[in-house]
C-alpha cells in the first residue's frame, strides 16, 4: 500500500517534471516568435508612418508567422492528428528544398552532404510531413556535434531484403525508399536510446528543448504507414534510417505545385462559414483578390440560408469544423444535400479528438489546417475543382452510353 | 443524436397532410431532429381552422401541395393575404417548372420536392427559422 502510494507520488512527480519541460519548450519557442512578429510590425508601422514601407517587412512577417504554424503542427503530428489534407509529394525536392534551409541552421562547423536520386520519388504525404522528419533529425543532429562534424543525409531506393520484416511482412507488395540521417556526433548512450522516441523526453537544458522533436518524426513516420530504425554507439556517431512506402507519381496535372494560378479560381463562388469575424474577413480579402465571388455567414444556419437565397451557382463551402450553433461537419452534409454538385473544403485549427467522432469530416474531403496560407488554399480548391470536372465529365460520360 | 440539445427544441411546426403515415413518417423525421412540438392537421381547412386558432403557436408551416378541400396552394394564398412572410414549406412530388413558379409566385418560403431526405429536410427548416429568426441562440 506504501508503495503504491510512493510509486504513484512518484509517477505524478515524473509528469509534473515532463509537463514543466513541455511547456518551457513551447513558450520558449513561441516568445522567440512573437518577438520577431512584434518588431517587425513595429518596423513596418514606422515605416509606413514615413512613406517608405519595405516589403522585406511584412515578408518576414509573414515567413514568422509560418514558422509558427509549423510548431503548431509539430504539436498536432505529435498528438498524432490528422493534421491536413492528403496529398502527395516529391521527397527529392523536399530534401533539395532543406538543404538550402538546413546550412544556416547546421552553422560553419557541420558539413553537410545530401545524396539524392535523379528522378522524383513521390511519398503520400504533405510536403510539412516530410519537413518535419528531416528538419527535426538535422537538428537532433547538429546538437550532437557541439564541436562540429559531418552530417549526412541520403536517400536511395531500398531493395527488398533490406526492407524491415515488420514492413515486408504487413505489406510485401510494396516499395519502399531509404531516407538515412547519419552524424559523426557523440553518440547516443544505451541507456537513453531506449527513450528516444519518447514524448517530452529531451537531455537538454530546461527552455532548450521541447522534448518533441524526434517523438514527432515516430508519429509522423507512423501516420505515413513507414518505420524507423536507429543504431548508435557512443563518441561514434548515430545513424537513422527510414523506411517510407513509394506512392504512384501524381497526374500530370497535379505535379505542378508551384505553378499554382487563378486563372480556374477567378469568377467561381466561394461561401464562406466562419465564426470568427476577423478570419471570416481575411478570407473574403483573399478570395476577392483571387476575383472570386465571395459570400460569408457567420454559422452554419446562416450560411443555408446564405445559399438559399443566392441564386447562381456556388462552386465552394469553405467552412469552420467547430462552431457555436450547428459544426461545420453537419453543415457540410446539409450543404451538399440541397446542393449536391458543390464542393465542400473543410478548415480547423482544432485536432480531432478521439471523443470526438461527431466532429470527423467525411473521407477523401478537402481538409485545410489553420493558419490558413494563400498558397495552400488555391491548391485545394484548384484540385477540388479539377476533381468537380473529372467527376461530372465521367458522369455525362455514363449518361451517353 | 449527441445528447446536446439542439438549437431547433424550441421550434413549433404544423404538418398539414392528408395522409396519415405522411404526418407520422414527417413527425418521426422532425423529432428526430430535436424538434418535439409539433401539431398535425388533415387537411387545408383543418389547418386553416388551427392557424387561426392558434397562429402563436406556429412557427413554420409543413404542408402537402395535392389534398381533398382546400390544398396547399390556395391554403398558402389565405395565409398570405394575413401574413406575407409566415415560414411556409411546400412539400410535393410536383417538380415542374410551372408548379415551382405558381409557387413561387404565391409566395412559398421554401420548396422540397418528395422523395426527400431528412437532411433535406432539416437543411430547409433551419433556412426558413434563420430566416425568420425563430432558431434558438
Amino acid at each position: 500500500m506504501k508503495d503504491d502510494l510512493k510509486d504513484t507520488r512518484n509517477l505524478q512527480r515524473q509528469k509534473m517534471e515532463a509537463l514543466g519541460q513541455f511547456a518551457g519548450g513551447i513558450a520558449h519557442d513561441f516568445n522567440n516568435l512573437l518577438s520577431i512578429i512584434e518588431g517587425h510590425t513595429h518596423i513596418a508601422l514606422r515605416q509606413l508612418k514615413e512613406g517608405r514601407l519595405d516589403p522585406e517587412q511584412l515578408l518576414k512577417i509573414l515567413a514568422s508567422t509560418q514558422r509558427g504554424a509549423g510548431l503548431t503542427r509539430q504539436l498536432l503530428s505529435f498528438g498524432r492528428q490528422k493534421v491536413g489534407f492528403d496529398e502527395k509529394t516529391n521527397l527529392v525536392e523536399a530534401m533539395r528544398q532543406q538543404h538550402v534551409l538546413l546550412l544556416p541552421l547546421l552553422g560553419a562547423t557541420i558539413q553537410l552532404f545530401m545524396t539524392v536520386p535523379e528522378d522524383p520519388v513521390w511519398i503520400n504525404a504533405a510536403p510539412d510531413q516530410l519537413t518535419q522528419i528531416i528538419l527535426n533529425l538535422a537538428l537532433n543532429a547538429r546538437d550532437a556535434m557541439p564541436c562540429g562534424g559531418e552530417l549526412a543525409i541520403m536517400c536511395m531506393a531500398c531493395q527488398k531484403r533490406h526492407i524491415p520484416a515488420v514492413l515486408r511482412e504487413k505489406n510485401p507488395e510494396t516499395s519502399y525508399i531509404r531516407l538515412s540521417v547519419v552524424d559523426s556526433g557523440t553518440g547516443i548512450p544505451d541507456d537513453v536510446l531506449p527513450r528516444i522516441f519518447e514524448p517530452f523526453f529531451t537531455t537538454k537544458d530546461q527552455g532548450k528543448g521541447t522534448g518533441l522533436g524526434l517523438s514527432v518524426v515516430y508519429g509522423v513516420v507512423d501516420q505515413l504507414k513507414g518505420t524507423i530504425e536507429v543504431s548508435s554507439a557512443q563518441g561514434d556517431g548515430t545513424s537513422f534510417d527510414i523506411f517510407l512506402p513509394i506512392a504512384e507519381a501524381p497526374a500530370p496535372s497535379l505535379t505542378a505545385e508551384n505553378n499554382v494560378s487563378d486563372k480556374g479560381l477567378a469568377g467561381k463562388t466561394i461561401l464562406i462559414a466562419e465564426d470568427e469575424p476577423e478570419l471570416r474577413e481575411m478570407l473574403a480579402d483573399m478570395f476577392n483578390g483571387l476575383k472570386m465571388n465571395v459570400l460569408s455567414a457567420g454559422n452554419g444556419n446562416q450560411a443555408l440560408s446564405v445559399q438559399d437565397e443566392y441564386d447562381g451557382d456556388i462552386d465552394f463551402l469553405l467552412t469552420d469544423v467547430v462552431m457555436p450553433e450547428m459544426d461545420g461537419v453537419k453543415l457540410g452534409e446539409m450543404f451538399s444535400s440541397v446542393r449536391p454538385d458543390s464542393n465542400v473544403v473543410y478548415m480547423s485549427g482544432y485536432p480531432f479528438m478521439e471523443g470526438r467522432r461527431d466532429l470527423q469530416v467525411p473521407e477523401q474531403a478537402p481538409f485545410i489546417s489553420k493558419p490558413i496560407r494563400e498558397d495552400t488554399v488555391r491548391k485545394i480548391l484548384e484540385r477540388a475543382l479539377e476533381r468537380r470536372q473529372a467527376r461530372l465529365g465521367g458522369e455525362h460520360d455514363g449518361a451517353e452510353k | 443524436m449527441t445528447g446536446q440539445k439542439s438549437d431547433l427544441s424550441e421550434l413549433k411546426v404544423l404538418i398539414i397532410d392528408d395522409m396519415t403515415e405522411a404526418r407520422a413518417m414527417l413527425k418521426n423525421m422532425l423529432v428526430n431532429m430535436g424538434i418535439t412540438q409539433v401539431f398535425e392537421a388533415g387537411d387545408g381547412r383543418e389547418g386553416m381552422r388551427f392557424m387561426d386558432s392558434a397562429f402563436d403557436f406556429v412557427d413554420i408551416v409543413l404542408c402537402d401541395w395535392n389534398m381533398p378541400g382546400m390544398d396547399g396552394i390556395n391554403l398558402l394564398r389565405q395565409l398570405r393575404s394575413v401574413d406575407e412572410a409566415f415560414p411556409f414549406l411546400m412539400i410535393t412530388g410536383r417538380g415542374d417548372i410551372t408548379s415551382v413558379s405558381e409557387a413561387k409566385s404565391v409566395g412559398v418560403s421554401g420548396y422540397i420536392l418528395k422523395p426527400y431526405s431528412m437532411v433535406q429536410l432539416e437543411a430547409k427548416i433551419r433556412i426558413l427559422a434563420t430566416r425568420a429568426n425563430k432558431l434558438q441562440a
